[in-house]
């Protein structure tokens, strides 16, 4: 029994280096597929997906994302370990990987890698994304899609991490749900004063009361970045 | 049976594998090329043959059959540098491959020096999930052998390829620049010739049997040697202009009527340059 597990263990291995060494190598298929930033550009991610199932698109080493409004070049450094098919590159800002929630991006961008006033993105001399003035959302909760369009942000890296993330952690003490935190949210919190809110109530104890109000102090006058 | 006696089983198994594997290979490249300009490329050759009883270069396709065995040498097919390997340029100029000691390309026999424009023309063609190909004009490619000129790839028998120059070499079939006994096809071997005798073209290492494809494919070339001429100033400029895109760095537009081309560019004689006949 031993023998043929050996015997088999083997032979499949050596299938996978045949396989392996008649895959051909390219990038060919990798596309820009996702784009999310902040007002500010200080959030931002890039995501690269491989959309036609190629066994061999890991050439990189060497090749550009390029923003041509910003000038702004990344160099991919090295080879993708295979396989690639229909995985994705997330290239992303360090504020956007300090974010919780967010999947750890398989590169680091400069802030304000690519402009939210209009951009054309591209991947080598493979892809081009011409992205219209005003089509990337900056409500630090949406993303732009190259097929669906825009909405809740999903990134995803190249082991398949994946998430979700708010860019503006904060958010939590908008109130009104006008985007900033200011007076109006304290006024409204503070008319909830001592009941269960429930709008006011922060921190989910089922009663607004200092804590709360201490949630708010902290964010009072940030905004969506 | 002890431990060693299984392994070695199982590396016997390995080496009947291999040469199994590449015989397979062998044949099915070998028999998938002569046939790819047309299905019945082999009747068509045997018709030459009896022209020309005098000429051999009827056999060329299959003359060359042992070199397909290198379609599945990975060295051949990627481009990387090894100083210390042998010079392999003779077999890589034959298959549009990759001499790791002189660290060049070939592409139509054509030698590329640039790794990242050999990478982006990638003769050797892809393996993709042809089902998750949506683009209509994909979908008739694929079923027709051609080319999706918007998403900028064709197909030749399942096979992916990214650029109209190697897309149309697919649809050849392999010949030896040197070995056609017509004169005609001889002198013409050093670039882009038809021969109206043998009725047959010739671009470095391909034949073609159409000669819609062969006027096509040869424009291609054309762009080709512009686009190594183009290397000097910026390689991906000239990486764009084989596959009509804009480079990505400076921004010139090689898309077709593309009004961006600087004047000087060695684009604009490729575009006017016809292909000789």
């Amino acid at each position: 029994m031993n023998r043929n597990r050996t015997s088999i263990a083997i032979i499949a291995a050596a299938g996978a280096v045949i396989a392996a060494s008649t895959a051909q190598a390219g990038v060919h298929t990798w596309d820009v597929n996702e784009v999310f930033s902040s007002a500010d550009g200080l959030i931002q991610y890039i995501e690269l997906k491989e959309t036609a199932g190629g066994v061999g698109e890991i050439n990189l080493a060497g090749r550009l994302v390029t923003s041509e409004t910003t000038g702004n070049q990344f160099v991919f450094p090295a080879n993708l370990v295979p396989p690639p098919s229909l995985k994705h590159l997330l290239l992303a800002t360090q504020s956007f990987a300090d974010l919780p929630g967010a999947p750890t991006p398989d590169h680091i961008i400069p802030p304000n890698f690519f402009s939210t006033a209009g951009d054309t993105l591209r991947f080598h001399t493979v892809d081009t994304w011409v992205i219209a003035p005003g089509a990337i959302p900056t409500d630090c909760v949406s993303s732009l899609d190259r097929i669906t369009g825009a909405g809740v942000n999903s990134p995803t890296n190249y082991d398949g991490g994946s998430g979700s993330v708010d860019a503006w952690p904060q958010r939590i003490a908008d109130i009104n749900d006008d985007n900033v935190v200011d007076t109006a949210d304290l006024g409204a919190l503070i008319a909830q004063f001592g009941t269960v809110g429930p709008s006011a109530n922060l921190n989910g104890d089922d009663i607004v009361d200092t804590a709360d109000l201490g949630i708010l102090i902290a964010a009072f006058g940030s905004a969506c970045p | 049976m002890s431990r060693n006696s299984a392994i070695a089983l199982g590396l016997i198994s390995l080496v009947c594998l291999s040469i199994i594997a590449v015989n397979g290979c062998y044949k099915t490249a070998h028999s998938d090329r002569d046939t790819a300009e047309h299905p019945h490329a082999h009747a068509h050759t045997a018709a030459i043959d009896h022209t020309h009883p005098s000429d051999d270069a009827t056999s060329l396709a299959s003359s060359h059959g042992a070199d397909h065995d290198h379609d599945h040498d990975h060295a051949l097919m990627h481009p990387s540098h090894d100083p210390f390997a042998p010079c392999r340029c003779d077999l890589a100029r034959l298959h549009n491959g990759w001499c790791q000691s002189c660290n060049v390309g070939y592409i139509a026999t054509v030698q590329i020096d640039s790794e990242i424009l050999y990478s982006t023309l990638d003769p050797h063609g892809h393996d993709l999930d042809l089902d998750l190909i949506v683009c209509e004009t994909c979908r008739h490619a694929i079923d027709k052998d051609g080319y999706c000129d918007p998403c900028g790839m064709g197909f030749v028998r399942g096979k992916a390829f990214f650029s109209r120059l190697t897309h149309g070499l697919a649809s050849g079939s392999a010949v030896d620049p040197v070995s056609p006994a017509c004169k005609a096809c001889r002198i013409g071997s050093d670039e882009p010739r038809w021969c109206d005798r043998c009725a047959r073209g010739a671009i470095g290492n391909t034949a073609f049997n159409n000669k819609e494809t062969f006027k096509r494919t040869a424009q291609e070339y054309t762009t080709l040697l512009a686009a190594i001429e183009k290397t000097e100033d910026c390689e991906l400029c000239a990486c764009a202009m084989t596959v009509y895109r804009t480079c990505p760095t400076c921004f010139v537009s090689y898309e077709p009527d593309s009004p961006g081309i600087p004047e000087n560019d060695p684009m604009h004689e490729a575009r006017l340059a016809p292909p000789s006949e």
